[in-house]
């Protein structure tokens, strides 16, 4: 075991989130004290061996962390649905052969490396690996489909560890071999993700889409490799972990028994079970990465570490991914606050009536989270390594053009998605909804509803406006 | 060759339990009442005799040879650390399946501990003996001794497997004899080691014949795959402490007396064989793993990974290199430990469900949750997940064979843990899914007992790599296994 400050910066991230979920799951699981404590034992667990695979000073050590934190995780799973954990435990499980097969290959060599970069091809089976882990498209399939299925708290702690756990593995990895892989998959990443939460009508796999495409934004930087992209990574994951885990324990208060396919309107119905909008607010604006916020900051230091041949084009995929993520803020929201018909005796998650303090605890601790981390630029004064850009104008033009063009997709979309597709997204189905879409528009604009059409026109000028300023 | 005392130890590790098969009869005609005791008695002096003759041939290569004989005309046994480590875990397999099967019988019929005890015997025998011909002479006793204790419920369903593998063990037996007929036509020699050095003048086509009818033999008699049809029969239908010994120790056999052979004899004239036992071992892995995914029934399910776990031992050999052979050793004890815990916790929970087949067996963490939590431990482990032992043996087979170049078997061994998980996550899934009904049984607290025990083993054995002397001391049996020189100095000077 070898003590770093990268391992700890990663361990005391992964704390930090876990502490709120636990402090959540204390409220959410009040009603059945028997899940509450399996929930505790297994969530120690997986950060304990999260903690062990960050502290890991070769790669065999490492792997078995990592899968005694995934087995704590399927447990996890299992507490709501046993097929969630079973999906989740065979996807892991071909990771990690994977993972084996590179780390297992490499150890047979003469001079066989501890915790870096692997030589080829060994270092490619275990990038592809961690890839099914972190869910690279194509085999992103599994955490919607995983995280739609669990436990809110279940959700968010996959995220706290099992995601950011593949990405240090990423980290550690990256050679100069494998950067153009990595890149191009992080941008594919970055954008399916984006674009695939954005039609999800469930909030939890939409946050599960969503976390495949900040993800991607991770791959791309992790492939800088751990002396350039050790803090850039470490800020963007403590933002989204921070944001993603805020706005999965908002799912938990949207959340009912029977499943969780249509979820909106529950901060309308109960009191008791009211989302905080501050913290709502919070976490979508992180989500739309408003520059200052921790999101922001992460994103524009990834771009400093992104590998020359990326400098041109990979900024563009961010900028994608900006407008997409804008556009999902905004299905956020509309998940949230839309009133939805409840049927009458309804059953909601055990508990959820009670245990409403440690759940607002839970919910606030991690607002204050997101606010240390914004001003963590304050606390570190000039010349020390961790060099935090302020927001400059080109960076308010860059948001407000990515504003606009999101508020646009978010308007044009929607409403034809709404009405004609159940279910979750699907490339073949969601190609149809552009010619729908479009035609809508067209009669949109032939009908001239002077509401709709002046809503247009300002996102328009907006993004006119937002594009020529980043110009 | 060293002193009589430690040739009496390798010689009692045959004679005490085959003396045990003679004496049980007489004690069944005078006493019947005191089988149990005499059994429990012979089967403790047997598991002593199996490790000190183990702690003989872990301090060195020894021999003996019985009544004065030179070494390549009298009845040689040799020890060595290899030998060590199968004596090993047949003493403490055989062990562990006796106290189960008596608490199974209560006593019950003699006729099953005098199969029990030549089998032990034989078993001694096969892997400690110096002599070609005597390990077939060993062989056959083994075998007959397996097929009936294989068919010894007397069901329609054992008696027919009992009677494959009778047809599919006398074809392998012919082969082997076939085989060593070959080798001695060409030598004129019978002992191993005095084959040895004798290989280089073989002829080629010879040396190919001689090394297909031994690999074809042997891999008949492990269940490799394509010739493992009557190893998922025989090891289902059996009883649960008979199928616990017959896949978790017996098979175990073969790959010792495999190693032994092709170690000795083909590896420096007909390395071409370790070729072909690495595409055995990658096809069993193969086979084996989608066999098991579509059984229905619990033990022919775990009868079928035995036929893949088979196969990843093979890939270890099939390396011919130290890392390799320390990997199969050590994949051979963990797959001992899990598979006996595996087929005993089955043998249970089946009497608990009244069924074997698996949508049958639902319900069961209700009624039996500590047999369960070790089915888990055991199936966790048999998968590959870390830290339990099963991993780690994979690790080291994963490296052997990558650092050797073989990337086909390194993935059936990668793609074979997925396709595991996903088998014994449906039994799992019925195990734990509410529902069931519990049928009125006989209590067997020992047998749990013994599976709570390799569960902890199970546990336990996966730290092995990280307790330096005993890993040491695993890798230096599988560097002896390649040190024909050492061993054939053993057997030859006096």
């Amino acid at each position: 075991m070898t003590v770093n400050a990268l391992s700890l910066g990663f361990s005391l991230v992964v704390l930090s989130l876990l502490v709120p979920i636990l402090v959540y799951g204390e409220g959410y699981f009040a009603g059945a004290p028997g899940v509450r404590n399996r929930f505790r034992l297994l969530a120690i667990t997986a950060f304990l061996a999260s903690t062990g695979a960050f502290f890991s000073s070769d790669w065999r050590t490492f792997i078995v962390f990592l899968e005694v934190s995934v087995l704590a995780c399927t447990g996890l799973a299992s507490l709501k649905d046993g097929k969630a954990a079973s999906l989740f435990l065979l996807i892991q499980l071909s990771g990690a052969a994977l993972v084996l097969l590179g780390a297992a290959g490499a150890s047979g060599l003469p001079n066989p490396p501890l915790m870096g970069p692997l030589p080829e091809p060994w270092g490619l089976w275990v990038v592809l690996g961690l890839g099914v882990k972190a869910a690279f498209p194509p085999f992103h399939f599994w955490l919607p489909e995983v995280q739609g299925r669990v436990h809110a708290p279940v959700a968010a702690l996959l995220t706290a560890v099992s995601e950011t756990l593949a990405i240090y593995g990423l980290l550690r990895i990256a050679s100069p071999g494998q950067v153009p892989v990595m890149v191009a998959t992080g941008a594919a990443m970055a954008i399916t993700g984006s674009f695939l939460a954005f039609f999800c009508r469930d909030l939890k796999r939409l946050l599960a889409y969503s976390t495949v495409g900040q993800a991607g934004i991770f791959v791309a930087v992790a492939a800088a490799g751990i002396m350039s992209a050790g803090i850039p990574l470490l800020f963007l994951v403590a933002a989204h972990g921070q944001y993603k885990v805020l706005l999965f324990l908002g799912a938990g208060e949207t959340e009912k028994v029977p499943g969780s396919a249509f979820l909106q309107g529950r901060a309308q119905e109960e009191a008791s079970g009211k989302f905080p909008f501050l913290a709502l607010t919070a976490a979508i604006l992180s989500v739309a990465a408003v520059p200052g916020l921790p999101s922001w900051t992460g994103k524009t230091l990834a771009k400093t570490v992104l590998p020359s041949f990326a400098g041109n084009w990979f900024p563009v995929c961010l900028f994608l991914s900006a407008v997409l993520s804008v556009a999902t803020a905004g299905r956020i929201l509309e998940i949230f606050c839309e009133p939805r018909e409840r049927q009458a005796g309804e059953p909601w998650v055990p508990g959820l009536a009670g245990g409403r303090i440690p759940r607002l605890c839970g919910t606030w601790f991690l607002v204050a989270e997101i606010m240390v981390l914004a001003f963590i630029p304050w606390l570190f004064p000039a010349g020390t390594d961790l060099v935090v850009p302020s927001p400059e104008a080109g960076d308010w033009a860059g948001f407000s053009a990515a504003l606009a063009l999101g508020g646009i997709f978010f308007f044009l979309f929607r409403r034809s998605w709404a009405s004609s597709i159940e279910g979750p997204p699907d490339l073949h189905l969601l190609l149809p909804q552009f010619g729908l879409a479009l035609r809508n528009l067209v009669e949109k604009f032939r009908r001239c509803h002077s509401g709709d059409l002046s809503l247009y026109m300002a996102f328009l000028a907006m993004a006119l406006a937002g594009l020529l300023l980043a110009l | 060759m060293t002193t009589l005392s430690a040739g009496g130890v390798l010689f009692a590790a045959v004679l005490v339990p085959l003396s045990g098969a003679f004496i049980l009869p007489l004690v069944a005609i005078v006493r019947k009442k005191g089988v149990l005791a005499v059994a429990a008695v012979f089967g403790a002096a047997s598991a002593a005799a199996s490790l000190l003759a183990a702690l003989a041939g872990w301090s060195g290569p020894i021999a003996a040879v019985a009544g004065g004989w030179r070494f390549d005309l009298g009845i040689v046994l040799a020890a060595d650390r290899l030998s060590a480590v199968f004596l090993l875990v047949g003493a403490v397999g055989g062990s562990l399946a006796l106290a189960s099967s008596m608490e199974k019988f209560r006593g019950g019929p003699w006729r099953f501990y005098v199969l029990f005890f030549l089998l032990i015997a034989s078993m001694n025998g096969i892997i400690l003996t110096g002599d070609i011909f005597n390990l077939f002479v060993f062989y056959e006793i083994f075998s007959v001794a397996a097929y009936v204790l294989a068919a010894f419920s007397m069901t329609r369903d054992a008696l027919e497997a009992g009677l494959k593998s009778l047809v599919f063990g006398t074809v392998a037996a012919l082969f082997l004899l076939l085989g060593i007929a070959y080798l001695f036509m060409a030598t004129g020699q019978l002992n191993m080691a005095a084959l040895s050095g004798q290989m280089k003048l073989v002829p080629t086509a010879a040396l190919t014949a001689i090394s297909a009818c031994l690999v074809l033999a042997l891999s008949t008699k492990m269940g490799a795959f394509p010739t493992h049809f009557w190893l998922p029969d025989a090891h289902s239908s059996a009883q649960a402490a008979v199928s616990a010994l017959l896949s978790g120790v017996l098979v175990k056999v073969s790959v010792y007396a495999l190693i032994r052979i092709c170690t000795l004899l083909f590896l420096d004239v007909n390395p071409a064989v370790f070729r072909v036992i690495l595409a055995i071992g990658t096809m069993s892995v193969l086979a084996g793993h989608l066999m098991a995914m579509q059984q229905e029934d619990i033990k022919r399910l775990l009868a079928y990974s035995t036929v893949a776990h088979i196969g990843c031992i093979l890939i270890g050999i099939g390396c011919a290199e130290a890392l390799g052979l320390t990997a199969s050793l050590y994949h051979a004890i963990n797959h001992t430990i899990l598979k006996m815990g595996l087929f005993l916790a089955a043998g249970i929970l089946a009497e608990e469900a009244q069924s074997r087949r698996i949508p049958e067996m639902t319900g069961l963490f209700a009624s039996r949750p500590v047999i369960t939590v070790a089915f888990t431990a055991l199936a966790a482990g048999i998968v590959g997940i870390p830290p339990l032992n099963g991993f780690m043996s994979k690790w080291f087979l994963l490296a052997a064979t990558l650092r050797g170049g073989h990337v086909l078997p390194a993935l059936a061994i990668a793609a074979g843990t997925v396709i595991s998980a996903g088998y014994y996550l449906r039994v799992l899934k019925a195990f734990f899914t509410r529902g069931g009904v519990s049928h009125p049984h006989r209590e067997t607290p020992l047998s749990a007992g013994i599976v709570v025990m390799l569960a902890v083993f199970c546990l336990a054995m996966g730290f092995l790599p990280f307790v330096q002397p005993l890993w040491e001391g695993l890798s230096s049996a599988g560097a002896q296994a390649l040190d024909v020189a050492g061993y054939v100095r053993a057997v030859t000077v006096p």
